[in-house]
């Protein structure tokens, strides 16, 4: 007799859970702006050791911290974190097979840090005339290190997430190197040139967010508007339907990014 | 004399005396009968028994309780199925085939009316019961019309109509089974009468009968034949016609079939428990029967389990001195669980024999937040539903009763507590408990709700009631020592035949346990049973009866898991610290037969072509042979040569005759005899360093203060103390001065005679190319990452420590002059210069041009030998010899000096007051022929400097005495021989042999082992003051104050004087050696000897002379050191059993051990992973997510048998899933430490506590996980780690063997990288480090990594340090190369590698022409090989860390599979490489992917064919494009206008 009692319960819970997803299509969003506190400093010059005729004329630099005008920090990495698959608002379902491009231009990275779906392909092009080698050091996915020639890209599609950002390189030219950030959801972003990321439609509700950036890793103890980021660099954020959760200006201590 | 009535004796008297001696024979015959029926192994196989049938009625009650759950669910389940309504399809199937073959059979159509009536009374009766069903689940609660009765009848009606059903059916189908049995038959008989018929025609043709008779019978057969085959037939058609029938009933009636079966699984188990237990321990009435016919007479009924278990081993036999015996095992009789496995496993043990100290555990058992509800059933009952934990009032082995846990049922409190069954538990929250209504109560009334009750808990069993350990080693029978084969004395020692504890000669492990023996099991010690068992400690010396080589010992990968550590540690100790320098230790008895290990020196060709080369006479020929000796000694035609080359000039020297034609010196002469063959060469190097250039290298200051007392410039020397071991004397003040005053002479005449004998050296200077002054800090780095921090240890680099050679953190301090400066550069830059068999490799420290960020050259060039000389001595070290006397022989040492001369010289012949007029005028020169070699010194003749000889004659008796050649090349003494007694037999030594002497007294008194060991505590503390403290107190007074001293300590001790007594010395571990000393056994000799090596001169110096005293020095040895060596001696015993049961492993696992020996002696290891980690992991189904599938090339493809795959999902008895992972967790590149992430993956912070730590693994080989695969180079599993230590959270983490230095380095060379290149990549860095060699043998072909290992070459650009040269013979390059092929399982000793032949390349050029030729364009193409590769004369631009090896040098070196599966997918070999895929493999793709066609037509695997046919053969490549015909024609074309005469062949030489 229990059994059946308990079977009832069961079936109801799992209705109930069926009618929860549908409900919660309320959605916001989530933005701020990340700028350095303090000097880093000029950017250091990249000696270029090889192929200098294709990759000695752009005066590149090393990446690993890019500031812009007042400090704003580029390449922070912002991703909502969850260990249960969260809720994608419908506009994401279009777009979500489209190919992303991780270009090898003037022996760079183009982008610097790219974030990708599960599922979505990577094209990885070389618009260089020369050889270039991509080797993505991935911690969950299958390892990936090939040769991609000029005006031949080569597509990789990667099955599951990564827990952090996965460091991408060129072993031919050993100043290169750029990150893939691989989520389930599209609940990623990069600060752009002006320090400033926004991540839409994110379902309602307290989530996680992990704060992420290269030079340093997780951004620990970073102070934001509501409250601060945990020493794994997270911090739990509350996302009001159809409302942006602005955090402002993120003051990252010019320490906090190796300087 | 006439018959008389008269008796001789009393009748009277006489029937008393037989009455007595009648009654006194009926009860010595009872005695007997009741001695014999309560014999001591019969109570002990009884308790046995009692103990293995609880432990299995135990399992059979959980199985039980856990099963009668289930079974009720059966029950209703099989109700249910029996109750289930019939499908009319099923039926309409059954009626089609029944009426097929009535109307094959041509009978009347079948009637189904019954049938059918009855179907549809099962399927009426169906609904019903189902709408009770329903009624009975959805109704509920009390007021429900409808009970689990009405049920139980409904389906009883319908399981009846059914039966009705399945009658009907049965009838059709045993109607079938009778017709099939019916032709059958037929058939049978028709054969029969074929049979009959045929020998009647058989008759007929021997008779001769008519062709019509014979052909009549024929025809009779033929139709026989077709009836046969027509009922055949028929008979086939009947068996499927039945079958079928069958098939469709037993498909109606599966569901309960199926849940009957199931159910018949588990009653059979439980049963089988419930037999097994009552077999073990008989039960009722067989239990009386039982206990009846075991009585004394009736007992040759019994037939029970109460006997005697022996195993006879015929061929392993026992020495009985006179002969040699079989034995007989019985120790099985009272150890009869010693092999039992627990169930379903096949090397665990069933009753682990624990240490004591897991014995006693505390374990927390959680309780219910609240009080739990009052409740009428039995306390035991709500125990067992509240906590999932039965208990009983029982004792497994002994006689008084216990709070026993009977069973825990699993996923329950109890369960998690960590209790098991047979644990018993001893308190709850401190409270003792003696039975368990205690236990009970306390849980359900008087714990704290919400917290944990701690429970004090004894686990585990006594001996003989355990299983041996490990069983994987031993006894089972897929262990290497079957019990059948081997059986126990044969390791163990003992009485083997004896059946009593006593007598079997048990030996305790401690003077506790002694008494402990003696209290219960009356044990005595059997000093006339020559082979009492090995005392626990000691247990793996026996090892040595069958092992002689030290790496079958070893860890190996079949048994990760140590399996004699302790013996290995001891033969280690041995061949580190040079013990086979003074003891030889001869394994063989003739050239092949094996008595042992055997550790003796090699011959000592070397030193003795050193030697001869003093002598200036040589001609230039010898001088060049003994010049190519010294650096090959292992050539023996060279030592022939040289041998027959000073023989010659010996016999001239012979004859008075051609005497005078002899050139060389007496002394070569003699030396020769160093040159000739040995029958079985040693193998082992002297441990020391060579003293024959000793005075280029150090000062005499230091040299004194090293021979005073090594430790005291080098703590961790392995140099042994020889002077100032005066404990023995302390109390002696008389012969203490005796001692004090000759040692004294003795180092200093060492140090001046060292320095004065040794030759001249000529030191090595930098090269003129260097530009650059020797920088220490450059010096430093060079230190840490050329490699000298895999063999010495310094101070500078905390981190790492190694004992390969010397600490060098103090060397500054030892060449603080000139001459030590030159030496030192020397040394690093060409050891075995130096000392030409040190084991110090060259390290090709070349000058090093210097390169800009560009890399190209910037014209500095610095010298690395001199930068790393320049750090070892930049160190400040306050360091100094002290205390050193001034040099020359003046007053009072003079004489000392002449008195020490006087002692060698008093002898027999020779009385002291003669001895002394030698010693002050020299000794006659008639007397020459008479002298021994050293004694030639004090000739008149050679009296000129009467001191020096003095010294230099005390000096070499002193070297002689103590035996110093054994550990240093000391010229002039190439021919000396060991000094010390030999060990090969030593385990066997008989004890009265050794001379205890004074021993007791000696540890009684001032030896006290626990006044001893404070004051060794205290030394090492104060290691300098301690050392001169002896010296200064000088005066006897102050000697006897101290002792006075110390006889006030000793009155503290228990027993002081006169008396010791062991077990005074349980808790220090000694109490064994004591007792064993007491006991006169050679055990607790070697003890003291290693401890206190001159202590069994105590009170004996008196009488003897100074050079008389024990010489042995003090080893450095902890407790647990000088254990492992008495382990290993004690082994060794001279007598090898019969050669079946000698170890002889097979070519492969030879190669192994032989190599390892190698490996260990060039210290590879250090630097080079041999092995990787191998991490047992156990884990629960679903720990780990499933490996991402990935394409590759299809040979690239492992493929796991179905075998493999099942294992791996096999559950072991805690429901846990195994996998073995063979690799190395992700290192972070800052600390080098493995990397921890959280179940995320994202690393844990230092400061996180909680998070449950994961490891990323680097998979070195190819595992399955799961039943999935997981590649090598793919992806790296995340592994649960252990919060508390390292490796998984559940199993076990074996270290990597080697790889030290890499490891210790990785993050160091990332850092230093960094400075050039922020963005280095972390675990690329592992390609400049050392490469772990597990892979080798299928890496390169045999005879390329042969000559590289005799004289290696830079192969990668990228390191951060290059293979040194370590000067080995060939035959030790040839067991390296053995060993890494015969470790990788590829072939050896050669290989043959098809794709280098010509006839293969023929084959395929015939095909495709251009195919060299099209390969080279994808190694010339930009985007490929030449991007990172040199080739021949290409060099690539850049950084030089992004290089790889010229591929021009490829085709000798590497194995063409390793090419091909390297270009495929590098990462699948080195899982760290940079190197990407070029040659990608697409099955989807055009051409399956691969390169541009432009650059090669064809598929990817044709490219790559044709890109490793070209590597493998770029030799033919090249010389194909030489052309030698034009340079003939224009060398010809030269050379013709002068003469036309043909070019003589001498000419063409120059081009």
């Amino acid at each position: 007799m229990m059994n059946t009692i308990t079977r009832f319960m069961l079936v109801a819970a799992a209705v109930c859970s069926l009618t929860g997803q549908v409900i919660a299509a309320d959605w916001g969003s989530l933005k701020g702006k990340f700028v350095v506190d303090g000097s880093v400093g000029e950017p250091v010059k990249i000696n270029v050791t090889k192929d200098p005729e294709t990759c000695g004329n752009h005066n590149l630099v090393d990446e690993s911290v890019v500031v812009g005008d007042g400090g704003a920090l580029e390449n922070a990495v912002v991703f909502l974190y969850s260990r249960k698959p969260v809720d994608v608002h419908p506009d994401f379902a279009e777009g979500a097979k489209d190919p992303v491009v991780l270009d090898n231009k003037v022996c760079r990275f183009e982008p610097h840090v790219l974030a990708v779906r599960t599922g979505q392909p990577v094209q990885i092009a070389n618009s260089d005339p020369i050889g270039h080698n991509t080797n993505a050091a991935l911690a969950v996915n299958p390892a990936f290190n090939q040769m991609i020639t000029t005006g031949t890209p080569v597509s990789l599609t990667l099955a599951k997430a990564e827990p952090i950002p996965a460091p991408v390189a060129c072993n031919i030219h050993p100043w290169m190197k750029g990150y893939v950030v691989v989520r389930e959801d599209p609940y990623v972003a990069i600060s752009n040139d002006k320090g400033e990321f926004e991540i839409k439609n994110i379902p309602v509700g307290t989530h996680e967010f992990v704060f992420w950036h290269e030079a340093k890793g997780n951004m620990k103890n970073m102070a934001l508007k509501a409250g601060k980021t945990d020493r794994r660099g997270r911090s739990k954020l509350k996302i009001t339907a159809g409302e942006t959760l602005d955090l402002g200006e993120i003051k990252v201590p010019a320490a906090a990014v190796g300087k | 004399m006439p018959a008389s009535e008269q008796t001789w004796r009393d009748q009277k008297v006489m029937h008393i005396v037989f009455g007595a001696t009648a009654l006194v024979m009926v009860i010595a015959t009872l005695w007997l009968l009741a001695k014999d029926h309560n014999r001591e192994w019969k109570k002990t196989q009884l308790t046995n028994r009692r103990k293995a049938a609880w432990v299995v009625q135990a399992r059979h009650d959980s199985m039980a309780d856990q099963f009668s759950g289930k079974m009720d669910t059966y029950d209703a389940d099989i109700r249910r199925a029996s109750s289930e309504p019939v499908d009319p399809s099923k039926i309409d199937e059954f009626k089609k085939l029944v009426e097929a073959e009535s109307d094959r059979l041509k009978e009347p159509a079948p009637n189904w009316a019954k049938l059918d009536a009855a179907v549809t009374d099962v399927n009426e009766a169906a609904t019903v019961a189902a709408e009770v069903r329903e009624k009975v689940q959805m109704v509920g609660e009390d007021e429900n019309p409808v009970t689990d009765d009405d049920l139980i009848a409904a389906e009883e009606k319908t399981a009846k109509e059914r039966v009705d059903v399945f009658n009907i059916l049965d009838d059709y189908i045993s109607e079938a089974r009778r017709r099939e049995k019916q032709i059958a038959g037929q058939r049978k008989f028709v054969a029969a009468d074929r049979t009959a018929t045929l020998s009647q025609l058989g008759l007929m043709v021997g008779e001769g009968a008519s062709e019509k008779r014979k052909a009549e019978v024929q025809e009779k057969i033929t139709g026989y034949s077709n009836k046969i085959s027509e009922l055949t037939e028929s008979l086939a058609a009947a068996n499927n016609y039945r079958t079928s029938l069958d098939g469709i009933r037993a498909d109606i009636d599966a569901t309960r079939a199926n849940l009957d079966k199931d159910r018949g699984v588990m009653q059979t188990e439980l049963k089988r428990l419930a037999d097994q237990a009552s077999a073990m321990q008989p039960t009722g009435a067989s239990r009386l029967g039982e206990w009846i016919t075991r009585w004394p007479i009736l007992n040759a009924l019994y037939s029970g389990n109460v006997r005697i278990d022996q195993i006879w081993l015929p061929d392993l036999t026992i020495n009985y001195n006179f002969s040699q015996a079989a034995r007989f095992d019985r120790c099985k009789t009272c150890h009869q669980d010693i092999s039992t496995t627990a169930p379903g496993t096949a090397t665990d043990p069933a009753f682990p024999s624990l240490p004591e100290e897991q014995r006693n555990l505390t374990l927390k058992l959680a309780t219910p937040d609240e009080a739990p509800k009052e409740s009428n059933l039995p306390q035991e009952e709500q125990v067992r539903q509240i906590y999932g934990l039965v208990m009983s009032n029982d004792s497994l082995v002994g006689s008084e009763t216990q709070a026993i846990v009977h069973y825990v049922l699993p996923g329950t409190p109890a369960a998690a507590a960590g209790l098991e069954s047979g644990d018993i538990i001893q308190a709850i929250d401190g409270i003792d408990s003696y039975d368990k209504e205690t236990v009970e109560n306390y849980l359900l009334t008087l714990a704290q709700w919400g917290t944990p009750v701690e429970l004090r808990v004894r686990r585990g069993l006594d001996h003989p009631y355990t299983s041996h350990p490990r069983l994987d080693l031993f006894l089972t029978d897929s262990s290497p020592h079957p019990e059948k084969v081997f059986g126990c004395t044969v390791c163990h020692d003992g009485q083997g035949s004896g059946t009593s504890f006593a007598w079997t000669s048990h030996t305790p492990d401690n003077a506790d346990q002694q008494a402990e023996w003696i209290r219960d099991f009356g044990w005595f010690d059997n000093h006339h049973w020559i082979f009492p068992m090995k005392p626990a400690r000691f247990v793996e010396s026996n090892c040595l009866k069958c092992h002689y080589s030290k790496g079958e010992l070893e860890p190996s990968e079949r048994f990760p898991d140590p399996p004699a550590p302790k013996l290995v540690q001891g033969w280690t100790l041995v061949e580190d610290y040079g013990c086979f320098g003074c003891h030889e230790i001869n394994g063989f008895d003739g050239p092949t037969r094996r008595l042992g290990p055997d550790m003796r020196l090699e011959p000592n060709y070397s030193e003795v072509a050193l030697q001869t080369l003093r002598d200036t006479s040589l001609n230039d020929q010898e001088r060049q042979l003994a010049q190519e000796l010294v650096l090959s000694p292992d050539n023996k035609s060279i030592r022939e040569q040289l041998f027959t080359a000073l023989k010659a000039d010996a016999k001239l020297a012979s004859s008075s005759e051609t005497r005078a034609e002899a050139r060389l010196l007496e002394t070569t002469h003699k030396l020769a005899d160093g040159l000739k063959d040995v029958e079985v060469p040693g193998t082992y190097r002297k441990v020391g360093p060579s003293l024959r250039f000793l005075k280029s290298k150090v000062e005499y200051d230091w040299l004194y203060s090293w021979i005073k007392l090594p430790k005291d410039f080098r703590p961790s020397t392995k140099m042994p103390q020889f002077f100032g071991l005066w404990e023995h004397l302390e109390t002696d003040p008389a012969e203490l001065a005796v001692s004090k005053k000759y040692e004294g002479v003795e180092i200093r005449a060492l140090s001046e005679f060292l320095l004065a004998n040794s030759s001249d050296f000529q030191y090595l200077t930098p090269p003129g190319d260097v530009t650059e002054e020797a920088s220490a800090e450059r010096g430093k780095w060079l230190f840490e990452s050329r490699g000298c921090l895999a063999c010495h240890t310094h101070n500078e680099f905390p981190g790492i420590a190694a004992n390969q050679g010397p600490d060098l953190s103090r060397v500054s301090a030892k060449f603080s002059n000139e001459k030590g400066a030159l030496w030192l550069y020397s040394w690093i830059k060409q050891p075995n210069r130096y000392h030409v068999r040190t084991k110090m490799p060259e390290l090709y420290l070349d000058p090093i041009a210097e390169k800009d960020a560009n890399n190209q050259p910037t014209g500095k060039v610095t010298d690395p030998a001199a930068d790393i000389s320049a750090f070892l001595l930049d160190q400040v070290v306050d360091w100094q010899p002290k205390d050193i006397p001034a040099r020359g022989w003046e007053g009072q040492e003079r004489e000392a000096l002449a008195d020490l001369a006087v002692e060698w010289l008093t002898s027999d012949a020779i009385p002291t007051k003669r001895a002394r007029e030698f010693v002050t005028k020299g000794i006659p020169d008639s007397l020459e022929p008479k002298l021994k070699a050293d004694e030639k010194l004090l000739l008149k003749k050679n009296f000129t400097n009467p001191t020096e000889q003095l010294q230099n004659f005390v000096a070499r008796r002193t070297i002689s005495k103590y035996g110093c050649f054994g550990c240093h090349d000391i010229p002039g003494f190439e021919d000396a021989k060991p000094i010390g007694t030999g060990l090969a037999d030593w385990g066997r030594k008989d004890s009265s042999k050794l001379a205890f002497e004074n021993i007791h007294s000696f540890l009684a008194g001032p030896g006290n082992p626990k006044k001893h060991d404070t004051e060794t505590h205290a030394a090492a503390d104060t290691a300098d003051t301690h050392a001169e403290a002896p010296v200064k107190s000088g005066d006897p007074a102050a000697d006897a104050a101290h002792a006075s001293t110390d006889s006030h300590a000793e009155e503290g001790h228990a027993g002081g004087h006169g008396h010791l007594d062991p077990a005074d010395f349980v808790n220090d571990g000694i109490s064994y050696y004591l007792q064993s000393l007491v006991s006169h056994s050679r055990d607790g000799f070697i003890w003291q000897k290693l401890r206190a090596p001159r202590s069994y001169d105590y009170k004996t110096t008196k009488n003897k002379t100074y050079n008389e005293r024990l010489r042995m020095p003090k080893f450095p040895f902890n407790e647990e050191e000088r254990e492992a060596v008495i382990t290993f001696v004690l082994g060794l015993v001279s007598e090898p059993p019969a050669d079946k049961f000698v170890y002889h492993p097979n070519d492969r696992q030879k190669a192994i051990v032989e190599g390892k020996a190698v490996l260990e002696t060039f210290n590879c290891a250090g630097c080079h992973t041999m092995r990787m980690e191998m991490w047992d992991v156990a884990f629960h189904d679903g720990d780990f997510e499933s490996p991402v599938d990935v394409v590759d090339f299809p040979f690239l493809e492992h493929k796991f048998s179905e075998q493999e795959v099942a294992e791996s999902l096999v559950l072991d008895p805690r429901g846990r899933l195994h996998s073995r992972l063979v690799g190395q967790p992700v290192m972070n590149e800052e600390t080098g430490e493995p990397l921890k992430v959280d179940i995320d993956g994202l690393p844990i912070e230092p400061d996180d506590m909680e998070s449950d730590p994961y490891y990323r693994f680097t998979l070195w080989r190819d595992t399955l996980i799961d039943g999935e695969a997981w590649f090598m180079g793919i992806q790296d599993p995340m592994v649960p780690g252990s919060r508390t230590d390292y490796g998984p959270a559940e199993g076990a983490a074996f270290p990597a063997w080697g790889g030290d230095l890499a490891r210790y380095l990785f993050p160091k060379v990332i850092a230093h990288a960094k400075q050039a290149n922020p963005q280095v990549k972390g675990a690329e860095a592992w390609g400049w480090l050392p490469p772990p060699l597990m892979m080798e043998g299928e890496k390169v072909q045999t005879g390329w990594l042969h000559a590289f290992l005799m004289d290696p070459i830079a192969i990668r650009p990228a390191v951060v340090m290059r293979m040194p040269n370590f000067h080995m013979s060939s035959d030790e390059a040839a067991k390296l190369v053995d060993y890494f092929a015969a470790a990788s399982n590829a072939p050896f000793p050669y290989e043959y590698n098809k794709q280098q032949r010509q006839s293969y390349l023929a084959s395929q050029e015939k095909e495709r022409p251009e195919r060299f030729a099209e390969a080279m364009n994808i190694v010339v193409d930009g985007n490929y090989c030449v991007k990172c590769h040199a080739v021949e004369d290409f060099q690539p631009q850049g950084d030089p860390t992004t290089f790889g090896p010229n591929l021009a040098n490829v085709h000798p070196r590497l194995r063409p599979e390793y090419v091909r599966d390297w270009v495929a997918n590098p990462k699948r070999i080195l899982p760290y490489t940079g190197m990407p895929v070029n040659i990608p493999y697409n099955p989807d793709a055009p051409y399956l992917g691969g390169v541009a066609q432009k650059l090669f037509e064809g598929t990817s695997l044709e490219q790559l064919s044709g890109l490793v046919d070209l590597l493998m053969n770029f030799d033919l490549y090249a010389k194909r494009k030489t052309q030698v015909s034009p340079l003939v024609e224009a060398a010809a074309a030269a050379s013709a206008p002068a003469q036309a005469t043909p070019p003589e062949s001498g000419e063409t030489g120059g081009e």
